[in-house]
């Protein structure tokens, strides 16, 4: 059985507490502040959500502490289906494992769903003398320390993302973090350092303008928003892949009640609506 | 989210809409990804700061 046959049985059975949600405006919550991806994901799925369930869906902007300030809030928010969140592998995965000391579970956020998906780019200077994503590792492969690499700080998915590649791939590389996926990526422009695993939107403008090569998507297979990019596979080094998402929790802190199911099935259902 | 404007909007941004086929397929995704994630924090090696 799955999972839709279960809401579309349960939201027959139980019509009218499925009607009773959502009877007031949806709050949206990101961990950072206005202009950045995660407040556009949110700004662009807020309306058509809203429309499907029938009310508002209003974004909230949360800043601070790494997006933890966000999680924490949602966790302990009502769970009556009136506060939504909007979080990265930052907020659910890595915080918990670099903070002991975080001030909310992940457990008390339920999953709705997933909702993007981005790799990153793996991108050189044009004179870095590397051409292919396989003359990287070769290099690589010849001396320690040979490669050096920028990321948007410690514990950033590029980062991560690098980190995971040396690892899979053997190959040693020294990091060089900076405040901000900006500044990383102008230190590869400007020749201070050999290469990043940059996101799309910073790193794509910069290739285009032939100031960066991409080598390679860090997904196995290649990404409609890089279609000239080999990814993982195709680029010899199957074993690795690493892609960042943007998901949908609610909050889940307290028991079940009434309208659990409605607030459920009613979110999942509008979600993955095609129109 | 299936919508084509939303997944062009996304995509101008650098992010491909992808939706779970459930809740309980994204509960189970995020329980690996989870362990993904902290396997990569490890391997970075990165001290909470």
């Amino acid at each position: 059985l799955t999972a839709v046959a279960v809401c579309g049985l349960l939201g027959a059975a139980g019509s009218t507490k499925a009607q009773s949600w959502p009877a007031k405006p949806i709050r949206l919550v990101i961990g950072f502040a206005p202009g950045g991806a995660a407040d556009y994901v949110a700004r662009t799925i807020a309306d058509p959500l809203g429309r499907l369930l029938g009310q508002s869906v209003v974004v909230e902007n949360r800043a601070g502490a790494g997006s933890s300030l966000a999680a924490d809030f949602v966790a302990k928010a009502p769970a009556d289906g009136y506060t939504l969140l909007i979080a990265s592998p930052s907020s659910i995965s890595v915080n918990p494992a670099l903070n002991a000391k975080l001030t909310y579970s992940a457990k008390d956020l339920v999953p709705v769903t997933k909702v993007t998906s981005s790799p990153l780019v793996v991108a050189v200077h044009p004179g870095a003398g590397i051409n292919s994503f396989q003359e990287l590792i070769a290099i690589g492969e010849s001396e320690a320390g040979a490669l050096n690499y920028t990321s948007s700080g410690n514990g950033s998915a590029p980062h991560l993302g690098a980190a995971h590649f040396s690892k899979v791939a053997g190959v040693e590389m020294v990091h060089i973090p900076y405040k901000g996926g900006a500044p990383a990526i102008q230190a590869v422009i400007a020749g201070d350092a050999q290469l990043t695993f940059g996101t799309p939107p910073s790193v794509l403008p910069m290739v285009q303008a032939g100031r960066l090569k991409a080598l390679a998507v860090t997904s196995p297979n290649r990404s409609s928003l890089v279609p000239d990019v080999p990814g993982t596979i195709e680029a010899g080094l199957p074993a690795y892949s690493m892609s960042f998402w943007y998901w949908l929790l609610r909050a889940g802190r307290h028991a079940a009640r009434g309208g659990e199911e409605a607030v459920r099935c009613g979110l999942s259902r509008s979600c993955s609506a095609p129109t | 989210m299936q919508r084509a404007d939303v997944k062009a909007a996304l995509a101008r941004e650098g992010t491909e809409v992808a939706l779970s086929k459930s809740p309980e397929e994204f509960a189970a995704f995020l329980v690996e990804d989870n362990r993904f994630w902290a396997q990569l924090v490890k391997e970075a090696g990165v001290k909470a700061e």
